[in-house]
């Protein structure tokens, strides 16, 4: 049982030094838009993981942060690999776990980027991503390092 | 109970109106719920009533409806019921019910009643659909002590703070009572190996504290949580306790069958320190847990005994999802408990004093709904099994030193 520990002890530590290294690319087309009312023109890749991970609740400018997201889409893989650092199946759990605390309620899911856009004009404090542009009256966030 | 629905009910109606006054619209009520349905089935010793023969009685199901009444106000209430051998029975409680006012990032007030925090998934394990395995690592998170980890009643504050480029801080502070039911598993535990009927017992104050330290490192987060309890109990001694001397007459007898006895626990506290580590789809997870419980009984004016239980306890464990319908996962879990006291009473069963557990399973996630696990448990030791289903004909506990336990598990989740 001795060597079973160690050995297990081995295969958790040995992970944590070799693979951290993730690399760090950007996602062609992908931008990020928020409700004009958030006053929100740029915020850091922190910023926007803390957003998607209920850890920034209210706008620094007031008012509640409201998440969308394209569920079940190839942009929404690229956006959580890129800014949130999970998998789709695993930011389902991690809200699905804040739902069933009390401590949260889950991002609103949009199958299309129209219905997603028209979400984030039409409410106050909503911030989303899309893949090509829009002419609709929402706030394009610059990421900055 | 009463008031805290109460206290939900008025908070929602208040809401209501501010919402209402906000928005000129209705707030939105969201309905989330799980069910799930088990089996498991052990070698040589009952994990839980009938384990041996293969038992169903082991699910949960629970449903939940909230509301966002205002920018900050948030509003809740989940009922639960479960089923583990002959505890729980599916008998339907509050499971958490409380108001939250989200000030600002780095403040919040909840009030109500709230899931207690220690480790990292103490909150989410009646939620079998969040992770791999159907039983979390029995060594930090028991199911003979469950019912008595789940809620509190009280007041809390959260929030997160950033220092800098050191990633966030989270905390959580609560205190509060909680209320012990005397039918479920941990009095269950404490009556079978200490010969006693437990009539009463009471939380008198519990806090609950926890810092989760987000680092700069992507994935990696690591936690302390606390967990201090002060409780009382009372009840009737049911069989004559001896403790064996070294010196004629070579036994005293110090309360007999029938003597009145109080337990004063002044401090129970436990400590756990935890680190996860997420990689794409790898999550590496390790925990440390530490309890102390000082205790000192009384038996009538006759006899009184200091004692003090320390528990030690932690597991590693990795998972891995292979594509969007499996994930595996493996753990080792390890337990150890000691008794120490002037007059300790002698040791019920040498296996009861450790465990030790070696789990594998498997997930599958057939939509975004319904998941099917299993698992198999590889254990040496007893200490987390039920006392009172490996009694033999004269009464006493026994246990087999090596044993297995094999689960399965469906859950639907919406």
């Amino acid at each position: 049982m001795k060597t079973t520990t160690i050995l297990m002890t081995l295969l958790f530590i040995l992970p944590m030094f070799i693979l951290p290294m993730a690399m760090f690319s950007g996602v062609a087309g992908l931008k990020i838009i928020a409700n004009p009312g958030a006053q929100t023109l740029e915020l850091k890749k922190k910023d926007i993981r803390d957003i998607y991970t209920g850890v920034t609740k209210i706008w620094e400018t007031d008012g509640k942060v409201i998440i969308a997201i394209l569920e079940d889409s190839e942009l929404h893989k690229q956006f959580l690999e890129e800014y949130v650092n999970k998998t789709p199946i695993q930011f389902r759990n991690y809200w699905r776990e804040k739902v069933f605390t009390g401590e949260g309620e889950s991002p609103k899911s949009f199958k299309t980027e129209k219905d997603l856009i028209d979400f984030v004009v039409n409410t106050k404090g909503a911030i989303g991503y899309i893949s090509s542009p829009t002419e609709k009256a929402v706030t394009f966030v610059k990421i900055t390092r | 109970m009463k008031m805290i629905f109460c206290l939900f009910v008025i908070s929602w109606v208040q809401g209501e109106g501010v919402h209402a006054a906000l928005t000129e619209e209705a707030p939105k009520i969201n309905i989330h719920g799980y069910l799930s349905q088990g089996f498991l089935i052990s070698s040589r010793n009952n994990f839980v009533l009938d384990s041996k023969k293969g038992t169903f009685q082991f699910n949960e199901l629970g449903i939940n409806f909230t509301s966002q009444v205002t920018d900050r106000i948030h509003v809740g209430i989940q009922f639960a019921a479960r089923d583990f051998g002959d505890k729980g029975n599916d008998k339907v409680l509050i499971d958490w019910a409380f108001a939250d006012y989200n000030w600002r990032n780095w403040l919040g007030l909840r009030v109500g009643k709230m899931k207690l925090q220690y480790g990292f998934y103490n909150k989410t394990r009646d939620i079998d659909m969040l992770r791999t395995f159907i039983l979390l690592p029995q060594s930090i998170y028991p199911e003979i002590y469950r019912d008595t980890a789940t809620s509190m009643k009280g007041i809390g504050l959260y929030g997160v703070v950033s220092p800098g480029s050191m990633g966030n801080i989270l905390y959580q502070a609560s205190i509060g009572a909680t209320e012990v039911d005397l039918e479920g598993s941990t009095i269950d535990l404490f009556e079978t190996i200490g010969d006693i009927n437990i009539t009463q017992c009471d939380v008198g104050r519990i806090f609950n504290g926890c810092l989760v330290w987000e680092t700069p490192l992507k994935g990696l987060r690591a936690g302390f949580t606390l967990l201090d309890i002060k409780l009382n109990c009372s009840g009737v001694i049911t069989k004559d306790f001896t403790v064996p001397l070294e010196f004629p007459p070579y036994a005293i007898t110090l309360a007999w069958k029938g003597d009145l006895f109080a337990v004063e626990c002044p401090k129970y506290q436990i400590n756990v320190f935890s680190i996860e580590y997420t990689w794409k789809n790898l999550v590496l997870a390790a925990e440390y847990l530490k309890m102390r419980h000082e205790m000192k009984l009384y038996v009538i004016d006759r006899y009184k005994n200091d004692m003090l239980l320390t528990t030690e306890s932690y597991y590693i464990s990795g998972t891995y999802r292979l594509s969007e319908h499996i994930e595996l996962g493996i753990n080792y879990s390890a337990y150890s408990t000691d008794l120490d006291g002037k007059l300790a009473p002698p040791p019920v069963s040498p296996d009861l004093d450790d465990q030790k557990d070696l789990c594998a399973a498997v997930r599958f996630d057939l939509n975004a709904h319904w998941t099917f696990k299993m698992e198999g448990h590889l254990i040496k030791g007893a200490a987390l099994c039920f006392p009172r289903y490996n009694l033999n004909e004269a009464g006493v506990p026994i246990f087999a030193r090596r044993w297995s336990l094999f689960g399965a598990k469906m859950t639907y989740t919406f």
